[in-house]
């Protein structure tokens, strides 16, 4: 069936009247439910400085850290411990004006729960590039060393997964406004920066939907379609794509929504987009892959030092650290917390970024372009804890005597979150990341 | 040039405005107007009817109009641009005028009790350049400072940025757009907007910050295909110059170095305690210079304190991988996203033999345009949003005199509207500019909220049930004064010829007659003229139901055609 025909099919169920923004309930799934997994790959745009947000607490690296960090050294008691060596910034669980004592929250308590995994010595350890946009797009397309890779990562995941359940709107949603470099070529991606404001809605009223008291009247917002019909070109089948999705997702009513569990998305584009993805996973709506992006983390100056329990005190770094915690937490305890029952237990987020920073901060109060870095993965299926291995901040272990090292290839975790989540074949794998080499997984997801 | 494989209709040029021009000789052949309606939608914010004539009119076949409309765009102070002017003049705008100096005693350091005072120069210079492209003559100047605005990238609604983005605008990107690329990338690097953006302003000895240095060679001129990443001096080979053909990190860190103590008088308390280290203005502090020698490109550079910093560009400007790297991202904007190597060869040719020359990009230009691969119309670009929404205004005659804090209708909508496609002006967060390719382009949220945009751009008016911005019932009261070919058909066809040309798919044009007719016959005339501009509503009678209402959202429909999104 059409995807088109089958919603339609589904607007006597919005008529009949679901739950608040949850209008069209697939009626057909629900209560059987797909289980299908999900897959989110949240990308921290700019090069995190892993260093800062996982840090050494005690023991020999917490030395080396003290020789070498230089003016962005964070003092013990400014962090929040997490192990007996290793600490979070404190905004990873608390506000600026909490201290570091105070009770955690976010990604903190995530870890205190076991559902976060963080996996030291991230990174690219077959390629280097100190460049922002090549390494983004190696990651991106799933090809270090290749930016010219014409299909993303999760593009070429889509195309191998065999049959996926049913979408009754897409497979893949990329939450951004121009398409996503994970996504590139994947002719059924809805990309959608905004989800609430996503509609054709600008026609004069006379003429915006078919009025049914006037006979012959016809609206125009769903002539959209009709114009776009014909033709081959590329654009033409975007336009025909975009076109779908906007007749599709008109039926939702994203601004109605209601997050459960008690969760508090941030008012941020990443929460607003993290909160209409929960609801696009309640809903059913086919979700198996998603992209997002949350940026700003080049900070080459001013990147800051927190000083927790000081309201006031203004750390730009960290401000970015709570935003990201806040929406993966209220993320995480919507679906956690769902009415149609654990929800976290079929969707794993992966965070990860092109690279980390250079050890020894500059002398503008920032930190330069680095390699190794650390990935954060959480879900209900995640096994929390540390993973890889820290490479070390020793001047041996040192990458050109001035970052840290890689230990773990990126591709190793997303990987393991194909095969051990998505249930892709490993063998497939060779057409997802060509040039990995042997599958070894790292342990981070529950099969 | 496109093709389409269903065929295409013949639509009537009938009454398409040109009568002004009809009594010059022109060639009217439908071959020599495609082409000069590819070259125009092309090479300008949108094709007018009085555009292709003025083409037209100007030689004797194709390749001589096309050189000599280059050769006028190219010479773009010498056309006069008065009527633009004052259309910007009398917009209202306070800070376009301002001097570096005036914009930081104004908008950084003065009273900030007002919250938009801050972000006033951003916004005007985001509304003037909305103005010039759809308005001014020097069609081809303006669509390569948008190419120089991507190039260079900077934040503009940051904080730090916003009050003196006039700066970068105007005395670091237009005088130079046409003009020579070691003059422009001089007065970027003391940009005040870009010392904030890419931290430079904070680069000083001991621990130098290497944000500007890096986009330097990477984005702004030898390119991310000559990186040879790398810590360490070493293995890079030189080429036939004496440079190397390539860069590590280690140069990056060196060229950073070069640029320690370029900064900005901002109050800094390093800097003397007085008035004159606090006015905005660039500023080499020498006493953040690094000392030393460096090593760039395969060259020791002695210390020289802030001359350094100058062999550096000179250095970067001449090499070729620099004439590459932006010669080709010169012929994806013009000719296509894949354009031919050989044209990008060519043109960096011409681009280093002539880098001290001081028409240097505009004997680039005249390159591209006057190639082959434009005379034979090879090439295709999908309309990015800012393309599209000033096309719409541009092929309607539109009176616009955006701003950007008055108020939400017209403006504040539309700009607001235009902001979600992801092509608001001056807000691309990273030092690489806008992409410029169609596959990031289409994306279904730049489709859709494009498509958003175009469907309320024809119901903006100004306040106080005041003109439209867009010209629609006029234009087609004036071109079609009598009653009668007001039909379906011969409306759709008059602004599909006015808006895309003659090469549409049929079903398309079907399917605009059939939803502008509704239930009346196609050759009908509709009447347009009870009860402007909304039309009066009759639920018997389709044939006078709100039309003009319905004559703008059927323009409305054709400017979201797959036809109106290619240039």
């Amino acid at each position: 069936m059409k995807r088109r025909t089958f919603l339609k099919s589904c607007c006597a169920a919005a008529a009949a009247g679901a739950l608040p923004g949850m209008a069209w309930v697939n009626p057909l799934l629900a209560g059987t439910r797909s289980g299908q997994d999900v897959l989110v790959y949240l990308y921290l745009r700019g090069g995190i400085d892993g260093l800062h947000l996982v840090v050494p607490y005690a023991g020999a690296e917490r030395v080396a850290y003290e020789s070498r960090r230089g003016n962005m050294l964070i003092p013990e008691e400014r962090l929040r411990p997490i192990s007996a060596e290793w600490a979070l910034h404190p905004r990873a669980g608390g506000g600026p004006g909490d201290p570091v004592s105070s009770p955690p929250r976010w990604l903190q308590r995530l870890w205190l729960e076991d559902r976060l995994a963080i996996i030291q010595g991230a990174g690219m350890p077959t390629h280097l590039s100190r460049s922002h946009f090549d390494a983004q797009a190696w990651m991106d397309l799933g090809t270090p060393g290749n930016k010219n890779t014409p299909q993303g990562w999760l593009t070429r995941y889509l195309q191998s997964a065999g049959p996926l359940p049913p979408a009754s709107l897409s497979h893949a949603f990329g939450f951004a406004s121009t398409q996503p470099l994970a996504l590139m070529g994947a002719n059924q991606a809805f990309t959608v920066s905004n989800a609430q404001e996503f509609r054709v809605d600008g026609f004069h009223w006379s003429w915006q939907e078919t009025n049914p008291d006037l006979p012959g009247h016809q609206g125009a917002h769903h002539r959209i379609q009709n114009l776009w019909q014909a033709g081959n070109s590329s654009l033409e089948q975007a336009g025909r794509l975009a076109a779908e999705a906007l007749a599709d997702m008109r039926e939702m009513d994203f601004a109605a929504y209601q997050p459960e569990g008690g969760a508090q998305y941030p008012d941020s584009a990443l929460g607003t987009q993290m909160r209409n993805l929960a609801q696009l996973i309640k809903s059913d709506a086919g979700v198996v892959v998603a992209t997002l992006d949350y940026g700003g983390w080049d900070t080459h100056e001013g990147q800051g030092i927190p000083n927790p329990g000081n309201p006031n005190h203004f750390d730009f770094y960290g401000n970015l650290v709570q935003g990201l915690s806040e929406a993966v937490d209220a993320f995480y305890t919507d679906l956690a917390q769902s009415s149609q029952g654990n929800l976290m237990n079929r969707v794993s987020v992966v965070m990860l970024s092109e690279f980390g920073r250079n050890v020894t901060g500059n002398q503008s109060g920032g930190t330069d372009h680095g390699y190794g870095n650390v990935m954060l993965a959480l879900g209900g299926r995640v096994n929390g804890g540390f993973h890889g291995q820290f490479p070390g901040l020793d001047k041996g272990s040192l990458f050109e005597d001035q970052d840290l090292h890689t230990t773990v290839d990126y591709r190793q975790v997303l990987a393991e979150a194909l095969v051990r989540r998505l249930n892709l074949p490993a063998p497939a794998l060779e057409q997802v990341f060509p040039t990995l080499g042997s599958y070894s997984p790292v342990g981070v997801f529950q099969t | 040039m496109d093709q389409f494989a269903g065929g295409t209709s013949a639509v009537s040029p009938a009454g398409d405005g040109d009568r002004i021009f009809a009594d010059r000789f022109v060639d009217r052949s439908q071959e020599a107007q495609a082409f000069a309606r590819g070259v125009l939608e092309r090479f300008s914010y949108g094709a007018r009817p009085e555009d292709i004539s003025h083409f037209l009119s100007l030689g004797n076949d194709s390749e001589e109009r096309l050189a000599n409309w280059v050769a006028e765009q190219l010479d773009w102070q010498a056309m006069d641009d008065s009527a633009c002017q004052a259309r910007i003049d009398s917009a209202g705008y306070q800070t376009l005028n301002k001097s570096i100096t005036q914009l930081w005693a104004d908008h950084v350091r003065g009273n900030q009790s007002n919250w938009p005072d801050r972000y006033l120069p951003v916004a005007e210079t985001d509304a003037a350049r909305i103005i010039r492209a759809v308005h001014s003559r020097r069609q081809l100047y303006e669509m390569l400072v948008e190419f120089w605005h991507d190039h260079f990238n900077v934040a503009g609604w940051e904080f730090s940025i916003a009050p003196v983005f006039v700066q970068h605008d105007r005395d670091a990107i237009r005088p130079n757009a046409l003009g020579n690329f070691r003059e422009m990338l001089e007065a970027v690097a003391k940009s005040t907007a870009m010392l904030y953006y890419l931290d430079n302003r904070a680069n000083r000895s001991g621990g130098y910050n290497e944000n500007w240095a890096r986009e330097l060679m990477e984005l702004h001129t030898m390119g991310v295909d000559v990186y040879f990443p790398g810590a360490f001096h070493g293995a890079i080979p030189p080429g036939d110059d004496g440079l190397a053909i390539g860069y590590s990190d280690a140069d990056v860190y060196d060229v950073a170095r070069c640029f320690t103590g370029w900064t900005v008088r901002n109050g800094h308390w390093q800097f003397p305690q007085t008035p004159e280290y606090d006015t905005g203005e660039f500023f080499y502090h020498s006493s953040w210079h690094e000392g030393g020698s460096k090593f760039v490109v395969g060259n020791w550079l002695m210390p020289a304190g802030q001359q350094e910093a100058h062999e550096v560009m000179n250095l970067l400007c001449r090499h070729r991988a620099t004439a590459r790297h932006i010669c080709r991202k010169l012929c994806r904007r013009f000719v296509g996203d894949e354009p031919p190597d050989s044209l990008v060869e060519s043109a960096s040719e011409v681009w280093r033999d002539q880098w001290q020359a001081p028409d240097q990009i505009a004997q680039v230009m005249g390159h591209i345009i006057n190639s082959d691969a434009v005379l034979q119309g090879q090439g295709s670009k999908v309309r990015r949003p800012f393309e599209l929404m000033a096309a719409c205004m541009r092929k309607t005659g539109g009176e616009i005199q955006p701003h950007h804090f008055q108020g939400w209708q017209p403006y504040g909508e539309m700009l607001s509207l235009f902001q979600q496609t992801g092509h608001g002006g001056f807000r691309w967060p990273a030092p690489d500019g806008y992409p410029d390719t169609a596959a990031r382009w289409t994306s279904a949220s730049v489709l859709g909220q494009s498509w958003r945009l175009l469907s309320r751009l024809p119901e903006l008016r100004l306040p106080n049930d005041g003109p439209f911005l867009l010209r629609i019932y006029e234009l087609t009261v004036e071109a079609l004064p009598d009653q009668s070919d007001h039909t379906a058909t011969k409306l759709v066809d008059w602004w599909l010829h006015r808006l895309v040309g003659p090469e549409v798919l049929s079903q398309r044009r079907l399917e605009l007659i059939d939803f502008l007719r509704q239930n009346a016959d196609a050759d009908q005339p509709l009447n347009l003229t009870t009860n402007p501009p909304y039309g009066s509503w009759s639920a018997g009678n389709m044939s006078a139901h709100y039309t003009p209402v319905r004559l703008r959202t059927m323009v409305s429909m054709i400017m979201m055609l797959p036809e109106f999104h290619r240039r």
